[in-house]
C-alpha cells in the first residue's frame, strides 16, 4: 500500500463516520453525544437524559412495564438511538419477561422521549422522539 | 537529601522520555492512556490491558506492527459490541490504533504517523466546532452551558464560582432542571455571573477548538507547527481541568506527541507534562473520565 493512501486511511474513516452520526442525528434521533460524529459538549440531549417508556398490551389488560430495570442494556441503546431495529429488540426482550398476567401478551408498546430546555428559564419540556407498536405474534 | 535526589530522579527519567522520538513517545502515552484508563467491556479489557502492558513494558513490543493491529481489531470489536453506545473517544481510539498500525507497514512510519495525527485532530476538531456552531443551536444561544454549569455533577466544584449561586439555590436550580415536581417554577432570573461565564465559555471554546482544527489542517507550507502544538496544549491543559475525561485528553496528547518536530524535545516535554497534569486533575476531581 503506498504512503499517500495509509495517511488517508484513518482520517477518511473518520469523516465518513461522523457524516453518517450527523444524518442519524438529524433523521433518526441519535444522541448528539454519540456515534463518533465529535458532538459531544454541544448538546444537553446525552441519552441519559431520555426516558423509555413501555406497554405490555394484553387481551383487555394495559400493563405499564420498567424498561431501564427490567431490559437496562437494550433501553439504554433504544434511548441513545430509537431506530426501529432498537425499538424491535428492545420489545423482544420485554417480551420474554415472566408476568403474572395470564391474558395473551399481543404487543409492546414502546415511546421514547428527550428532553428540551428553555434558554432563558431552563424549563424542561419533553419531547416525543419515537413510538412505535411491535406485535408480539408477528415478531 | 532525600527529595533533592527523588526530584533530580525524576527530571533525569523526564529528561530521558522526552529525548524519546516523537513517534515512541506517541506510542508509549497511548499505551499508558490504555492502562490507566481501562476500556472495553468484561470481555475485551483483559486483552485491552494485556497489549497495552507488553507495548509499554516490552521495549521491542513499542513497534511491534501485530500488537497494534490487535489492538486495532480489539477497538472495531468494542465500537460494534457497543453500538450505539460508545462515546468519542472509543472511535478516535480505534482510528489511532489503525493509523499507527498502517504507519508501522510503511517505509517513512514517523511520517505516515505523524500526518495522521494532524489530521486524525484536525477532523476532530472540526466535527466538535461544526456541531457547536451549526447543527446544536443549544450551544450557540447558552442553553446547553447553562444547564451543565448549573446540573451536571462533574462540575460540582465549579458551579458556585460560575454561577455566583449559593449551595441552596445551586440545588434548588438542579431540582428544575431535573424536573423534580417540588419546584414548579424557576427559582429565579439566571444569576448575571452565569451569562457572562456562560459567554465568555461559548467564546473561548468556539475560538479555541476552531483554531486546533485550522492549525491541524493546513498545509505544512503554511508554518503553523509551533501554534499547532501550543494550541493543542492549552486545550487539554484548561479543558481536562475542569472537565474529568482525562481518557480523551490523554489521548489527544499522544497524537499531538506523535505529529511534534523531532528536533524540538521542549514540545514533547511539555505534552509529558500535559499527560502528567491531566492525571493530577483528574485525581483531584476524583471520578473516572
Amino acid at each position: 500500500m503506498r504512503s499517500g493512501l495509509r495517511r488517508w486511511i484513518p482520517a477518511a474513516l473518520l469523516v465518513a463516520v461522523a457524516l453518517a452520526q450527523i444524518t442519524l442525528a438529524r433523521r433518526a434521533n441519535l444522541s448528539p453525544w454519540l456515534g463518533g460524529g465529535f458532538g459531544m459538549f454541544a448538546s444537553t440531549d446525552g441519552w441519559g437524559r431520555r426516558e423509555v417508556r413501555a406497554v405490555a398490551v394484553r387481551e383487555g389488560l394495559r400493563r405499564p412495564l420498567v424498561p431501564m430495570r427490567d431490559a437496562p442494556a437494550a433501553s439504554r441503546r433504544a434511548a441513545a438511538l430509537p431506530s426501529e431495529t432498537q425499538l424491535r429488540a428492545l420489545a423482544r426482550e420485554l417480551a420474554r419477561l415472566p408476568s403474572r398476567d395470564e391474558a395473551p401478551l399481543r404487543a409492546i408498546e414502546l415511546e421514547v422521549w428527550g428532553v428540551r430546555f428553555e434558554p432563558h428559564t431552563l424549563e424542561r419540556k419533553s419531547v416525543r422522539l419515537r413510538a412505535l407498536t411491535v406485535p408480539v405474534d408477528a415478531d | 537529601m532525600r527529595t533533592d535526589a527523588l526530584l533530580r530522579r525524576g527530571a533525569s527519567a523526564a529528561r530521558a522520555v522526552a529525548a524519546l522520538e516523537p513517534m515512541d513517545l506517541a506510542l508509549r502515552l497511548t499505551a499508558l492512556d490504555l492502562l490507566l484508563r481501562p476500556v472495553g467491556g468484561p470481555r475485551l479489557r483483559p486483552a485491552f490491558l494485556g497489549l497495552a502492558a507488553l507495548v509499554l513494558f516490552v521495549p521491542p513490543m513499542v513497534r511491534a506492527r501485530a500488537a497494534w493491529a490487535a489492538l486495532s481489531v480489539l477497538a472495531a470489536v468494542r465500537l460494534v459490541a457497543d453500538w450505539p453506545l460508545a462515546d468519542n473517544h472509543a472511535y478516535l481510539l480505534a482510528y489511532w490504533c489503525l493509523a499507527v498500525t498502517l504507519a508501522l507497514g510503511d517505509s517513512a512510519p514517523r511520517e505516515v504517523l505523524a500526518r495522521s495525527a494532524r489530521l486524525l485532530v484536525g477532523l476532530a476538531f472540526a466535527f466538535a466546532v461544526l456541531w457547536k456552531a451549526v447543527l446544536s443551536p443549544e450551544f450557540l444561544d447558552g442553553t446547553f452551558l447553562r444547564v451543565t454549569l448549573l446540573a451536571d455533577p462533574r462540575l460540582d466544584a465549579l458551579a458556585p464560582l460560575a454561577s455566583g449561586l449559593s449551595r441552596e439555590a445551586l440545588q434548588l436550580w438542579r431540582d428544575w432542571i431535573a424536573g423534580h415536581a417540588s419546584v414548579s417554577a424557576p427559582p429565579g432570573p439566571l444569576p448575571p455571573r452565569l451569562q457572562l461565564v456562560v459567554g465568555i465559555a461559548s467564546v473561548w471554546t468556539l475560538a479555541l477548538e476552531g483554531a486546533v482544527a485550522a492549525c491541524f489542517l493546513a498545509p505544512a507550507r503554511m508554518h503553523l507547527g509551533r501554534a499547532r502544538d501550543v494550541l493543542l496544549l492549552v486545550f487539554c491543559v484548561t479543558t481536562y481541568a475542569v472537565l474529568p475525561v482525562k481518557g480523551f485528553g490523554w489521548l489527544l496528547l499522544a497524537m499531538g506527541a506523535a505529529q511534534s518536530p523531532p528536533e524540538r524535545r521542549g514540545v514533547r516535554a511539555a505534552y509529558l507534562a500535559a499527560f502528567a497534569w491531566i492525571a493530577l486533575c483528574s485525581a483531584l476531581h476524583g471520578k473516572p473520565g
